[in-house]
């Protein structure tokens, strides 16, 4: 803080002299090119500070000390505001006023944050070679084969699936499908074409047509790099929440990372639409019937325990919407992926084995 | 006869030597929201700004016998390190994926070289961020610091980790005696060094009475035992013919998980510089040293500050230096 010209300012502080934790008081002449420090008492001189170099830091309102250079050690303490040394120079904004500056600052950072997030992830993951992401998914790649389920006949009818969804693509990726024999009602996909399906998943589901249209929307996740693009945009924003509050969190019992996952679910909420759009153009491509698809969502829709669940909060969006916007398209000239019958007979083979 | 008496010079008085915090809630909030506005804003790379400007809060709010404590440490020096362990960083990456990727064994012995280092590495971080740190502070024109030599700190790590380990935990109250006793020694204010003379079996004690207590209430007494091991520490703990005062009881730090507990969430994280400023003030205000200071000895000494390098590594590991 630098000290402006102004005419004479006689106060009284306490001086050390960075050599002993002695303090004395002391006389402070504050002139226009100088600061005098003298005895009180006697007048005698101890020490003279050009004004151009002196350093005067502020501790708070009537806690104020001057240094004779920056990081010198000898140090004078006054009991009196920094404007009593430093005049009309010395301005500080009233504390509400920072508080709403800084936190209007952070409100718009964030908006910046939240919308330019999934682009830039996006643009990072598609630039993110597709044999790196295969690299990452290897050890993924092997947990989930030691639950593979083994018969043959049913991985046959799903590969089947697979290739003729692909009639209705030319996917850059090699995919590869692990049905897991393990009860899960879910399937889900990992960077560089791995997916993982649920054994539940293939028993619950009524037509091959079904199961066609989750392994759609997964490979369209992979397609569109949302995995990979999520782990950016979660790392990202992971390592500026640590930098940001990290200092703070030894002082918590409650993690509070919760701001921004809910600020991410926003994410994946869009991820998620476009998957479904995306799987729709391929199912159509591949003439496969819509209804399949619809047909999974309305079962997961009476099934969901959480169908109340606001959207806000969800990483999905809702049964009834994404029901909709599949039964816009027509099912004309498709030719379903097998034959129903042929279905159901395959379909728990995996319990079977088990 | 009561001439000779009267020339006698006066024994020195002994007083309390107190120690207060005069941070504000609203100062304090406006600081963060100031620190993670800027960090946000810059993608992380006020970080070393902000962790300098918190910094030079606390300690210039903190008073010890009348005269504040003041922070010296530059962001620019943090800055510059913290760009060092980034770059050191991500080259391990690299080597590490390599290796991975090219030379499975070669990996398999870096991982092992790599977990013996950390094992000598991390406490001479924590070391060294402490001497950071206390370099950086000073209290009427006198700097702290810390014994140049890490040798006596991360020897008593390593042994007692080890003994830990072998012992299956039992030597645990052991050596955290011995870190207490080699941290304190080694802790400098300008020519004077602390002291520390509290007993192994007093701490094996309180920590055994401490753990049975805190199994049998499921955790609650766990606020007790840490009270009453905070308090033995500061009361063994002396400096130029003072000794440490810790006026805290377990119902206080109780009250503290609670208020953390409920407000926080509640608040979506505002009360984090409540909470935060009420267990510094917890920790600070209760704390004082009796005895007498004679501060015309108290003098400047020319110990050599650590490198800010030493600060960022801890950090990197989320290690405090215990200050």
């Amino acid at each position: 803080m630098s000290v402006p010209a102004s005419n004479q300012t006689t106060l009284t502080g306490d001086y050390v002299d960075g050599r002993s934790a002695r303090s004395r008081r002391v006389r402070v002449d504050v002139f226009s090119g100088e600061v005098r420090l003298s005895d009180p008492g006697t007048g005698e001189s101890i020490a003279v500070w050009p004004r151009n170099r002196i350093e005067v830091r502020s501790f708070a309102e009537n806690v104020t000390k001057i240094y004779p250079s920056e990081g010198a050690d000898e140090e004078l303490s006054l009991a009196c505001s920094p404007a009593d040394v430093l005049g009309a120079e010395y301005r500080r904004r009233p504390l509400v006023h920072q508080a709403a500056l800084y936190l209007g600052g952070l409100v718009v950072a964030f908006m910046v944050l939240h919308f330019s997030m999934p682009a830039i992830s996006k643009a990072i993951a598609h630039r993110v070679p597709i044999e790196l992401e295969r690299k990452l998914a290897t050890g993924y790649e092997d947990f989930f084969a030691k639950d593979r389920c083994e018969s043959a006949l049913l991985n046959d009818r799903i590969r089947g699936i697979l290739d003729r969804l692909h009639l209705g693509a030319s996917p850059k990726y090699a995919y590869r499908v692990v049905v897991m024999n393990k009860r899960l009602d879910n399937a889900f996909a990992l960077p560089g074409g791995l997916i993982v399906v649920g054994r539940t998943l293939l028993e619950k589901a009524e037509t091959a047509d079904e199961v066609a249209g989750v392994l759609a929307h997964e490979i369209q996740h992979v397609e569109n790099r949302h995995i990979t693009a999520g782990i950016i945009r979660a790392s990202f924003l992971t390592a500026i929440w640590t930098l940001a509050i990290g200092d703070y969190s030894g002082v918590l019992v409650v993690d509070p990372t919760v701001a921004y996952q809910i600020m991410s679910l926003k994410f994946s909420r869009d991820d998620e639409a476009e998957a479904d759009r995306e799987a729709l153009r391929m199912l159509d491509a591949a003439k496969i019937p819509r209804a399949g698809y619809a047909n999974f969502f309305r079962r997961l829709s009476s099934q969901d325990p959480l169908r109340g669940i606001p959207e806000i909060i969800s990483t999905h969006p809702g049964h009834e919407e994404r029901i909709r916007m599949i039964e816009a398209g027509s099912d004309e000239g498709t030719l379903p992926v097998m034959d129903a019958a042929e279905w159901k007979s395959v379909r728990s083979l995996c319990e079977k084995e088990a | 006869m009561e001439q000779a008496a009267l020339a006698q010079p006066r024994p020195p008085e002994a007083r309390a030597y107190a120690f207060k915090f005069h941070g504000q809630y609203l100062d304090f909030l406006v600081l963060l929201l100031k620190n993670l506005f800027l960090t946000v804003a810059t993608f992380g790379l006020y970080h070393a700004w902000a962790r300098t400007a918190r910094r030079q809060y606390l300690w210039q709010n903190t008073e010890v016998d009348g005269h504040r404590i003041e922070y010296t440490g530059r962001a620019e020096d943090l800055f510059r390190a913290y760009v060092k362990i980034a770059v050191v960083y991500f080259a391990f990456i690299g080597v590490s994926y390599l290796l991975q990727t090219q030379m499975p064994l070669a990996f398999a012995i870096f991982k092992l070289v790599f977990a013996i280092a950390m094992f000598f590495v991390f406490p001479w971080a924590v070391y060294r961020a402490r001497n950071y740190i206390l370099t950086n502070t000073r209290w009427r024109g006198i700097r702290m610091s810390m014994e140049r030599d890490t040798t006596p700190y991360v020897t008593a790590h390593v042994k007692g980790w080890l003994l830990t380990l072998i012992t299956l935990g039992l030597y645990n109250p052991w050596r955290m005696n011995q870190m207490q006793k080699v941290l304190t020694e080694n802790t400098r204010i300008g020519n004077w060094n602390f002291g520390y003379d509290g007993k192994d079996e007093d701490v094996v004690r309180i920590y055994f009475k401490g753990l049975f207590l805190t199994l049998i209430t499921l955790g609650v007494y766990y606020f007790w035992f840490k009270a009453e091991l905070d308090r033995y520490y500061a009361e063994h703990t002396t400096i130029g013919g003072t000794r440490g005062r810790l006026n805290v009881k377990g119902g206080d730090y109780f009250e503290l998980f609670l208020m953390n507990l409920l407000l926080v969430p509640i608040t979506l994280g505002l009360a984090i510089p409540f909470v935060a400023l009420m267990k510094i003030r917890l920790q600070i205000d209760r704390l004082s040293y009796f005895g007498h200071l004679d501060f015309d000895s108290l003098l400047q000494s020319q110990a050599q500050a650590a490198p800010a390098v030493s600060d960022g590594i801890a950090e990197l590991f989320d290690v405090g230096a215990g200050v």
